[in-house]
This record gives structure tokens, C-alpha cells and sequence, in this order.
């Protein structure tokens, strides 16, 4: 019998006990803030109406009330938040007994909030929705697709394939490496400087969000398509290289192939980041509260995050609700796009 | 025998590093050469310079000639990518391509267009085969993966993918360090058959690889080529105190 | 030569070569033994030789098995290759010599019937030669002197003159008196024997000739050798 054995396999099971712990401390957090986020913003999918015939236009949202020919018309916030919560907030005692009494007759309810997807940001919180902020945030991703998916993997491609090995092309690597650890921010300091005060495009519009998020992408899109690039094995390139190929054949028929997924996978966590990104946006001017869904890149846009921002920053209590309910949409299309990208993974790594 | 390379007076420098040092050597036409000695002795790097392998890495210099039928191939007017449709390769782990087993042998007809129809190209993938000894093996799978192949069977498939092409050498380099040796025996009789339409290099740590397989063997030692000959003198009575310690198994 | 990294390869190839040299200094130790015991007429010492054979066929048989083994196991090749090779030869040789002494030992049983002969002493003088070429082909195994296997092969003309030269003894003994017939027969029986194994000596130089050089031994080599030596 060794000596030491009894005590190496303790240190070996205490060391997997610490990881255990470590990793149900890590779900306790993450489950907490999601069941904060559930509970706090799946109210905001629905919300309360009140038949059109009853005469209580205190009750009404002021430009919802114009739509009598509806059967159900949309009460204001605060109602809205009486009937789902039981929070008074600037209710009199008096409009409580009403709402009671609307009840009484069922002539107020609770219906699923379509307008919370459809709609564009408003000062009212029972009126405000996503659709704009879903909008802008496709658009910006476009172009940030359009502008760092090409640049970004043509630089890998240079860098790990034609590029020389010497100081110059060294000192651009790590500049590059160093690019992809720098805080956002200053991207959206670059993005301002650059296409705002020196090229003069439009302000808080997509293309200049896009534009800038790319910027942001583009160190991360090279580092992740080099290691994809290096990853292909050296055998494979050999093999065809044996047979006669030239180099730009062995790229484009063995190499980016199978360096693909991992190219695809590195762009999409990219874009993830870039989707749920807020501090460049602020930078460039794109904070601004805008009530209509753009309809072209140069239009003025906001994003979900920076949507969500805002309505973090609003006093109106409806708002709370609301911005659980974005981040909660934000949260799914960030999923989205990572199970695509461990999708793309699982199909083509065979 | 006709000589089908003629190696003069080789020189290999990685940047400073000098690893091939004078080295002459000739290979016979439809034979068979073993290159043995230790790791790092430069028979690897030897065989590299034969289809110009060496070319891709950075910083490398050569010296000498390297005549494959009376022309350098290291002339300026040598076409490497040509060069290599007369020089093949077989590396030591099997490399075959993440795609068919037909389209693994096709590639390189397909890259040269060595054919009009899609008939001649089955033909070519079909000979081969033939020639590599697996047809009657994958022909009822041309479209599965050709890495679903067990590990002897992709090497005789990277040996069919080098002879569509048509080479005249096929170089090897250590072709059965990963097969076990049921699999090293179908390679090696194949390298035995393939010695009537091509001469071969192949490169080996197994001595009995080497003097099975090969009618001249070349011992390198730091370098250096230190003997060269028919296989079996130099198994029995090599010249050089250094190629008898190292075919014995003494320090040298 | 230096050593194998292999330190159990080097153990097998000295374990081989202590076996023949085992079986030489054996056989050696016979032929004395035999010839002995026909000039002392001592039929113990005869018998004794005739008993002893079977070690030395039981040290072929070790010999065949550690060679086979080495071959199977080691795969030598070069030099330890030829080195198993002329083993395996020369162990067949000596074995085939113990054979002849063994011969010679049952002469001497026969000759003890008969009356005591004069011309059995020539046989000490023969049997000295070969017993010398045994000693250096042996020697010149254990030592890869190709120039002592040489000067053995060189000694057998002595050995063929001295054997003539007997048989000549022999036959006049017979002519002057046929009562001599039969000594004469054991003894140019025992005396061929002795010539055998002075062939057999031969054989053992020409097999380490090969061993060191790496070639067949051919007369025309031997002649042009023997010049240099």
C-alpha cells in the first residue's frame, strides 16, 4: 500500500466537491436572476382591458379611447397595474371601488398583449412594444454582418495563410488580439469620432450603429477564424498540396471547409455579443427616444438593449414590467443564435 | 537501372541550421529506396526536397540539384504544381480528404482535369483502386465517407488518391507507423507491386520494414548520408562502423 | 564493438558464445580423453568418453534453440545476424567431432581385445594438430580473428601429410605381419577420425571467415589472404 494513496484520493474527491459547489452556486445565481426576470416581466405580455361601453374614460388610455368601435379598449397603466398587482400607486380609494365593481361585471380582463410586439416605443408604458427596438436591432446587425463577417475572416485568411512571418505582420497580430479585449466603449468613442464627426453620416441610425458594432466585432471574428484556420490540421493541407494543388485551392477546397464551423460559430457569438450590446450605442446617439420603426438603414433607430435601457431609466412603474419583458425577448434571440451556432457546429464537425 | 532522380551535392538549411549536408544520391527507375536512420537524422527533410514539400516552410534554403530525369526541380522554370503531378505523396498518417471515398481518388484528376467525361473519371477512380488493392473492398461504398475506412484501408486509399494522378515517383513517408500489422503487410505488398509502373521512396523506422520492401537502402546520420546500397548487403554487411551500429541496435 | 541499447540482446549473443565455447573445451577434453585411452588401453576412460557424448549433443540442441530464438525475438541483423549464422554452423561441426572422439574411444575398447601394437603411439603425434586447429577456430570465433582462421585453415596440409604419412606406417605393419591386420584396421579407423576432425576444423575457420567478412569463403580468397597474413 502506498502511503500517500488514502490522501490523494481525498484531495481528488474533495477537488471534484468544490467544482460541484461551485457549479450549483453558478445555477443558483442564474436561476434566481432568470425567475426575477420571468416574474417580473411576463405580466408585461398581457394587459388589461375594459369594455368600450363603459363610460369610465378616467380609466382610458387617452388615445386608446378613440377606438370605440372596439369591443375592449386598452386601460391605462395604472389600472393595469391595480388589476395585475394589487398596486394602488395615484389611485383613489373612490376608482378602486370602480375597478372592483368592473370586475363584478367582467367587464374588465386580462388579454394577451400583441401590442407589446407590434408596437414602437411610447412615453406610455401600456402602449410601448418592441417591434421598433427588433427592427433596429436586425438592421445594425445586418450591416454588421455585411461589413465584419467579409473583412474579419478575409484578415484571418491573409494573416494565418499568405501573410509573412515577420515583426510587421507579428505586431499585427497582437494588435489585433489586443482589439478583441477592449472595452466596448471605446468603440463607440471610434464610431463617433470616425463616422459621425468625420464622415458626417446620420446619427442615431443603423448604419452607423452597425457600422460601429462591426468595429467592435471584427478583432473577436479575426482571433476566432485564426484558431478555426490553425486548427485545420497541417496532414490535410499536405495531402493536398502532395496531389498538385496550389495554395489558393487547398484554402478554398480543404481548408475553409473545414474550418467553417468554427469560423461560423466564432461570427455568430460574435453578432450575439454585438445583439446585446449597449455602451458603443450609447456613444453614437443612439439613446434617443424614437416612436416609429425605421424603415431604412439611414432612418433614426434604436436597439433592444438600448430600448431596455431607457425603459429601465423611465419613473412610470408600468415600465418595470416592460423592461423585464424586453430583456426576456432579448434573452431568447440570444439563445437563438447560440443554438444555431451549436447547430452549425454539431452538422459539420464530423 | 536507369537512374529516374539524380541527387547531386544536397544542401538543406532550416535558416541557419544546416540540415542536409552534401548529400549525392541516385534512384534507381522501378525500384524501391529505403531511407532509415534516426529521427532527426534529415531523411524526412531528404524526401521533402523530392517534390519540393519543403517549399512551404518559411525561411528554408537549398543547395545542390535535384535532377528527376535530367532536370533540376529546382529550376526556375520548374512549375512545383507540376512537379508534384509527377512526384506523389503518401504522408505518415493516413490524410485522406472529409468527403467521399470516389471523390478522395477523383480529386486530383478533378484539379489537373486529366479527363472529358464523367466515364473516364470513374475509370480512373476504378483503376486506382484496382491498383491500390481496395477496390474490392469500397466498391459497393464509393460515396461513403472515406473516413469510415479503418486505418490501413485510408492509407491504401491515399495511396490510390497519389496514383490517379498518374505520378512517376510516389514518395513515402513512414506510410505504416499508425497500422497494425496486417494492414503494414497489404501496404508493403502493395509498394512491391506498385515497383513495376513507379519508383518509390519510403521512408521508415522499421528496419525489417525496410529491408523487406526496398531493393537500395540509404542510411542518413545527422544529415549526413553515410551509406547507401543494395538492401541486402547493407543488411548483412554494411560498410560504415555507424550504419552497423545503427541496424544492430548499438550507440553510434 | 561497442554494446546493444538493448542490454538482454547483448546477454543472449555472450550466453550464445559461451555455449560453443563450453562445447569446444568439452570436445577438446574428449579427443584427449579417447586418444588416451587407446595408448593407455584404459577402458574406463574409454567408456567415460562414449557416456559423456550426450552433453555435448545436449549442447547443440541449447545452441539450435538460443540461435532459433534470437533470430525469432531479436531479428539481428550485419554482424550479430552472421554472428548466429556461424554459430549455429559451428556448433553442428563440434558436435560432429565430439561424434568422431566418441569414435575413437570405442576403437579403443576394440584394441583393448587385442594384444598391445607399437604403432598406436603414432596416434598421439596426429592427434595433436587438430586438437590445436579446434582450440584456434575456436578461439578465432571468439574473437573474430579472421587472420587465425586463416592459419587454421592453413594447418590442415600438415595435418593430411602427417595422416599419409601414418597410413603408410600402417600398412607396412600390416604387410610385415597379417596378425597386425586387425590393430591396423581399428587404428587407421581411429586415425581418420582424427583427420575428420581436422576437416571439421576447417570448416569452423571457414564458417568465422564469413562471419568477419561478410563473405563466402572461396579457395582463390584464402590463397589471396593467406599473402596478406
Amino acid at each position: 500500500m502506498i502511503p500517500s494513496l488514502k490522501m490523494r484520493h481525498l484531495k481528488e474527491r474533495w477537488f471534484k466537491r468544490a467544482g460541484l459547489i461551485s457549479l450549483c452556486f453558478a445555477l443558483l445565481f442564474l436561476g434566481c436572476v432568470l425567475a426575477d426576470i420571468i416574474y417580473k416581466g411576463y405580466p408585461a405580455f398581457f394587459r388589461t382591458e375594459i369594455a368600450s361601453n363603459v363610460g369610465y374614460s378616467l380609466f382610458l388610455n387617452p388615445h386608446a379611447s378613440y377606438h370605440t368601435e372596439k369591443p375592449w379598449v386598452v386601460a391605462s397603466d395604472d389600472v393595469d397595474l391595480y388589476f395585475k398587482s394589487g398596486h394602488k400607486g395615484k389611485l383613489t380609494p373612490k376608482q378602486i371601488q370602480m375597478i372592483k365593481e368592473l370586475e363584478r361585471q367582467n367587464q374588465i380582463r386580462l388579454s394577451f398583449n400583441t401590442n407589446f410586439f407590434l408596437a414602437s416605443d411610447s412615453r406610455e408604458p401600456e402602449l410601448a412594444g418592441i417591434w421598433g427596438g427588433i427592427i433596429g436591432s436586425f438592421l445594425t446587425l445586418l450591416i454588421t454582418f455585411i461589413t465584419a463577417f467579409p473583412l474579419g475572416v478575409g484578415t484571418a485568411l491573409y494573416l494565418e495563410e499568405f501573410a509573412p512571418r515577420n515583426r510587421l505582420t507579428h505586431w499585427v497580430e497582437a494588435n489585433i488580439n489586443n482589439l478583441a479585449a477592449v472595452p466596448s466603449i471605446l468603440f463607440g468613442l471610434l464610431g463617433l469620432v470616425f463616422f459621425i464627426h468625420f464622415m458626417g453620416l446620420p446619427r442615431p441610425s443603423a448604419l452607423v450603429g452597425g457600422l460601429t458594432l462591426g468595429l467592435m466585432s471584427l478583432p473577436v471574428i479575426v482571433v476566432t477564424t485564426r484558431v478555426a484556420l490553425s486548427s485545420v490540421q497541417q496532414t490535410l493541407k499536405e495531402a493536398a498540396l502532395g496531389l498538385g494543388a496550389t495554395h489558393l485551392q487547398v484554402l478554398f477546397h480543404h481548408v475553409i471547409p473545414a474550418a467553417l464551423p468554427g469560423i461560423m460559430t466564432g461570427v455568430i457569438l460574435s453578432l450575439a455579443r454585438a445583439l446585446g450590446e449597449t455602451a458603443p450605442l450609447l456613444m453614437i446617439g443612439m439613446v434617443a427616444f424614437i416612436a416609429t420603426p425605421p424603415s431604412g438603414i439611414l432612418d433614426p433607430t434604436t436597439v433592444l438593449p438600448v430600448q431596455i435601457f431607457n425603459w429601465s431609466r423611465s419613473p412610470e412603474l408600468g415600465f418595470v414590467e416592460n423592461t423585464s419583458g424586453a430583456i426576456l425577448i432579448l434573452l431568447v434571440m440570444l439563445m437563438l443564435l447560440n443554438c444555431i451556432a451549436v447547430f452549425i457546429r454539431k452538422r459539420f464537425e464530423t | 537501372m536507369a537512374p529516374k532522380i539524380n541527387i547531386k551535392q544536397l544542401n538543406l538549411f532550416y535558416g541557419d541550421k544546416q540540415a542536409l549536408f552534401n548529400v549525392s544520391l541516385t534512384l534507381p527507375a522501378f525500384q524501391t529506396t529505403a531511407l532509415i536512420g534516426p529521427s532527426g537524422c534529415g531523411k524526412s527533410s531528404f524526401l521533402r526536397c523530392l517534390n519540393r514539400m519543403n517549399d512551404i516552410i518559411p525561411n528554408i534554403h537549398l543547395e545542390g540539384q535535384v535532377l528527376l530525369e535530367g532536370q533540376d526541380i529546382y529550376a526556375p522554370s520548374v512549375d512545383v504544381v507540376a512537379l508534384r503531378t509527377r512526384v506523389g505523396m503518401v504522408f505518415q498518417k493516413p490524410n485522406p480528404f472529409p468527403r467521399s471515398i470516389y471523390e478522395n481518388v477523383a480529386y486530383g484528376p478533378r484539379i489537373h482535369s486529366l479527363f472529358k467525361t464523367k466515364a473516364q473519371l470513374d475509370n480512373i477512380v476504378e483503376n486506382s483502386l484496382i491498383r491500390a488493392g481496395l477496390w474490392g473492398e469500397v466498391k459497393d461504398r464509393l460515396s461513403q465517407p472515406a473516413t469510415r475506412l479503418s486505418g490501413g484501408q485510408q492509407q491504401r486509399l491515399c495511396i490510390a488518391r497519389a496514383i490517379a494522378v498518374n505520378p512517376e515517383v510516389i514518395l513515402m513517408d513512414e506510410p505504416c507507423s499508425a497500422l497494425d500489422p496486417i494492414a503494414t503487410a497489404k501496404v508493403e505488398e502493395l509498394i512491391d507491386e506498385l515497383r513495376e509502373k513507379f519508383t518509390i521512396v519510403i521512408v521508415t523506422h522499421n528496419l525489417q520494414q525496410a529491408a523487406r520492401v526496398s531493393q537500395q537502402t540509404a542510411f542518413f546520420h545527422s544529415g549526413y548520408l553515410v551509406e547507401a546500397g543494395e538492401t541486402g548487403a547493407l543488411f548483412t554487411m554494411p560498410e560504415d562502423e555507424r550504419t552497423q551500429g545503427y541496424i544492430t541496435g548499438r550507440y553510434g | 564493438m561497442s554494446e546493444h541499447i538493448v542490454k538482454a540482446y547483448d546477454e543472449d549473443l555472450k550466453t550464445l558464445h559461451a555455449l560453443i565455447q563450453h562445447m569446444g573445451d568439452l570436445t577438446i577434453e574428449q579427443i584427449k580423453k579417447a586418444t588416451q585411452s587407446i595408448l593407455k588401453r584404459d577402458k574406463k576412460l574409454a567408456h567415460e568418453v562414449i557416456d559423456e557424448d550426450y552433453k555435448i549433443d545436449l549442447l547443440e540442441i541449447k545452441v539450435d534453440e538460443l540461435a532459433v530464438r534470437i533470430l525469432a525475438l531479436r531479428q539481428p541483423v550485419a554482424s550479430d545476424l552472421r554472428t548466429v549464422v556461424a554459430a549455429l554452423k559451428i556448433s553442428n561441426q563440434v558436435e560432429r567431432i565430439a561424434d568422431y572422439a566418441s569414435n575413437i574411444a570405442k576403437r579403443a575398447l576394440l584394441l583393448n581385445e587385442i594384444p598391445p601394437f607399437p604403432a598406436v603411439n603414432g596416434l598421439s603425434t596426429l592427434v595433436k594438430i587438430p586438437k590445436r586447429m579446434l582450440e584456434r577456430a575456436l578461439s578465432a570465433f571468439a574473437t573474430n580473428d579472421v587472420s587465425l582462421a586463416l592459419h587454421v585453415w592453413h594447418m590442415d596440409y600438415e595435418v593430411d601429410e602427417q595422416y599419409n604419412a601414418y597410413l603408410r606406417e600402417l600398412f607396412d605393419g600390416m604387410i610385415a605381419d597379417s596378425n597386425n591386420i586387425s590393430a591396423c584396421t581399428h587404428l587407421l579407423f581411429a586415425a581418420k577420425n582424427i583427420e575428420r576432425i581436422g576437416d571439421q576444423s576447417t570448416n569452423i575457420a571457414e564458417a568465422v571467415y564469413t562471419m568477419v567478412t561478410g563473405k563466402p569463403f572461396k579457395e582463390n580468397d584464402k590463397l589471396r589472404n593467406e599473402d596478406e597474413v
